[in-house]
């Protein structure tokens, strides 16, 4: 029997067919002009694949699109959603297939987004950046996240291939009431920072709630004392291989402050076991001082027990002082496959969710606009005016670092393996370092 | 002798299919080979279209450097190579090697052991009860499973309370979070899972075993070990190579306790092979790389199966 599969091969060898040749790779239902009168369009079906299964972003959605639709009677806007890993395994193929969805939602980095656009397979949106103005409503250092070369090989700069509408960044959440007790002010400074954590130990309390069996909580804990001790230009640099190494004495030392975390009982004991909501649900129960984490896990904190105002949220700089810096990006980008035939309605769609009438129902719903528009404001010591606020302000000060495991195709699990290993006590720091490094020099990063 | 060929043809061709087959074949008549091959046509057919083509298709696209999106490039035996040097990818096969031990081995054991029990308890009231929840594990979804030991092997979960009750604090452990417990505590959640079906398979294959031989045993004074050996373990040779066949490939294959339950860590720890195939594909699209492994936990399986064959008797012996 195998012999079958044998000449299968050798068949598909005969015929001379390299995976992935059959591809479409033409821009279709694109005339070259740009068209921005929806109403002109005549009956149009946009297919929209998104991800957003929780339900703040989600409902923002829907009341979106039924907007979109009260506007342009004559669009009627298809939404598929599915679950975020659900999404990208079946997104190459539908992309790749003869009738991909209109919109959807693209991972940046290099295994999503710019394999997407190495084969063709998203519009470059430069041409509706123009006719729209997004390059007024957005800071560059967001387009550049959702940035592509031509050619698919480096990201962070090129061409616009998709526009996110949320915010996402790391840092410090706080425990108010649990500070208070201990007689501790909230920290303005990463040296503040370190400086508490062994009074809170010494007092009883846990310090730091930390679960990283899901892994990626350890690429956002290792941007806590890294970024900052980096500073936004050299971080930025490093993650888009301008400059900068993983072996370098600021790199080296955020592994040591993990390790030392880690052997000093900062973090929370068998920490390699436990998830990270379980750990955001710990904190919010007033179960230890601090939680580094995401915005996704104000949630998770809220409902625990902290409540609305029993957790407040920042990011630090390195030093009292210096301009704000922080671990983030922004949320999916929502990109036009090249397959589709409504590019001009689906360019329409996106223009209108990432407008300060979407930003406005998003923040309603509790959500992190990429750009606040103001005309929302939430309530006064709630730990989401917290995050707004600071999001606001890293924005102006313009200290966004996007994600580390950016950096390479295979960085996310060089990072998240080795930083249970350094913390678990298997690895030592330059093993750690050496490690990271070797990947980072083994990718080119399009230079 | 010749003469009389053609004429039970059928059962002839049943039992030469191991030695010599083919050699026989060439003196048949070609209508009756031609005629049998129609009979197969069908099964062939659909086995063809979904399970060989595809696995030549894997074949074919595990010598490639592939993203699954744009044009591949060619690297003929290179992704072998790596796979067989790489060394995190031989730890995840080294991974596999020792999850056999803990969901083939260790439940066949177990079930024999509590098969032999149970035998003698068979008059026991209720015992269908027992043979029933034992095999539960069997029924439920691997994903669920993975969810429930989670919990179970959680730092505030039950096995640390327990342990904690008997006043053994000191042995608790955050089981799947600690580089020197994760693997064995994954493979217990196998044990636990395939115990059950051992357990069936032996069951039905004591109550095969002529009565007469446990007479005669008795009647030469054997005692239960004597009899376990003597009687019950040669007697369930088919049903352990079958609980074996099952069991291995079921190690071999796990991919869902694995992502459950661990991710593959800490660090390292726990990857599979099969979670590399998932992780390469949908993560770092490494579609060539990826389906090399794939091709080579096929091959893996194809040969532990003949082996495991070999346990079981052969027609002629029964």
């Amino acid at each position: 029997m195998p012999v079958v599969a044998v000449a299968a091969a050798a068949a598909l060898a005969l015929a001379g067919c390299a995976p992935g040749s059959g591809g479409n790779q033409a821009d279709k239902g694109s005339t070259g002009k740009v068209q921005t009168d929806v109403s002109s369009l005549g009956k149009v079906t946009l297919t929209v694949w998104d991800q957003e299964t929780t339900p703040g972003i989600s409902d923002s959605l829907d009341e979106l699109n039924k907007e979109f639709h009260q506007k342009y009677s004559n669009v009627k806007i298809d939404r598929v959603v599915r679950s975020g890993s659900d999404l990208r395994t079946t997104l190459k193929l539908a992309l790749s297939s003869k009738n991909p969805p209109d919109v959807i939602q693209a991972n940046q980095g290099y295994a999503d987004m710019a394999a997407y656009v190495k084969a063709g397979l998203l519009t470059d949106l430069g041409p509706y950046e123009d006719a729209y103005g997004w390059a007024k409503r957005f800071p560059s250092s967001q387009l550049a996240l959702d940035s592509v070369s031509k050619d698919g090989s480096s990201i962070g700069g090129g061409n616009l291939y998709g526009v996110s509408i949320t915010g996402e960044m790391v840092g410090v959440f706080y425990n108010k009431s649990v500070l208070d007790k201990l007689g501790l002010s909230v920290p303005k400074s990463m040296d503040e920072f370190e400086a508490q954590l062994p009074k809170i130990k010494n007092a009883g309390m846990l310090p730091i709630s930390f679960g990283d069996q899901d892994k990626s909580p350890a690429i956002h804990l290792l941007s806590i004392p890294l970024i900052p001790a980096l500073g936004q230009q050299k971080a930025a640099d490093l993650v888009f291989h301008r400059s900068g190494s993983f072996t370098s004495q600021p790199a080296t030392q955020a592994a040591q402050t993990l390790a030392d975390w880690a052997s000093k009982g900062y973090v929370t004991p068998g920490f390699n076991g436990i998830n990270s909501n379980s750990a955001a649900t710990t904190f919010g129960q007033g179960g230890s001082a601090y939680f580094l984490g995401g915005v996704w896990n104000q949630n998770a904190i809220q409902e625990a027990g902290a409540g609305e105002t029993g957790a407040g949220f920042t990011v630090l700089p390195q030093k009292n002082g210096d301009p704000l810096v922080a671990m983030g990006g922004i949320g999916m980008g929502w990109a036009i496959p090249s397959g589709s035939k409504q590019k001009d309605a689906a360019a329409a769609y996106i223009d209108f969710i990432s407008s300060s009438k979407g930003m406005d129902v998003l923040q309603k719903n509790s959500q992190l606009p990429a750009v606040p528009s103001g005309n929302v404001t939430p309530k006064e010591g709630t730990l989401t005016a917290d995050v707004v606020k600071t999001w606001s302000d890293l924005t102006k000060a313009n200290g966004l670092v996007p994600y580390i495991d950016w950096s390479t195709p295979t960085f996310y699990d060089t990072i998240v393996q080795y930083v249970q290993s350094l913390m678990g006590g298997q690895e030592d720091v330059s093993t750690f370092t050496s490690a990271l490094q070797k990947d980072y020099a083994g990718f080119s990063g399009g230079k | 002798m010749t003469t009389h060929k053609p004429a039970n043809a059928s059962p002839t061709v049943a039992r030469e299919s191991h030695e010599g087959g083919a050699a026989s074949a060439r003196h048949r008549p070609r209508r009756t080979q031609a005629r049998a091959y129609l009979y197969i046509a069908p099964a062939f057919a659909v086995v063809a279209a979904f399970v060989l083509y595809p696995l030549g298709q894997s074949v074919w696209i595990s010598l490639f450097q592939w993203d699954g999106l744009s044009v591949a490039t060619w690297t003929g035996l290179g992704n072998y190579a790596k796979a067989l040097t790489d060394p995190t990818l031989l730890q995840s096969f080294w991974h596999s090697a020792i999850l056999v031990f803990f969901f083939a081995v260790l439940p066949s054991v177990l079930a024999l052991f509590l098969a032999a029990v149970l035998q003698r308890g068979a008059r026991m009231r209720g015992i269908g009860i027992f043979q029933t929840l034992i095999f539960l594990p069997q029924v439920i979804a691997a994903v669920v499973i993975g969810v429930i030991w989670v919990s179970i092997y959680a730092p505030g979960g039950l096995v640390n309370t327990i342990l904690r009750g008997l006043g053994l604090g000191a042995l608790t452990h955050t089981w799947l979070g600690e580089f020197a417990t994760a693997l064995p505590a994954v493979g217990l959640i196998g044990t636990w899972m395939e115990i059950g079906l051992c357990l069936v398979l032996f069951l039905t294959g004591i109550s095969q075993i002529p009565g007469e031989l446990y007479d005669a045993a008795r009647t030469d004074g054997a005692g239960a070990i004597r009899e376990f050996f003597a009687v019950t373990l040669p007697g369930l040779r088919g049903p352990i190579s079958i609980a074996l066949t099952l069991t291995v490939i079921a190690a071999l294959k796990t991919f869902d306790i694995v992502f459950v339950t661990t991710g593959g860590g800490p660090g390292t720890s726990t990857t599979v092979p099969a979670f590399q195939v998932y992780n390469l594909a949908f993560n770092q699209g490494q579609v060539g790389m990826a389906t090399t492994i794939g091709i080579i936990l096929t091959i893996l399986v194809l040969i532990l199966t003949v082996l495991i064959r070999r346990i079981a008797p052969k027609d002629d012996e029964q």
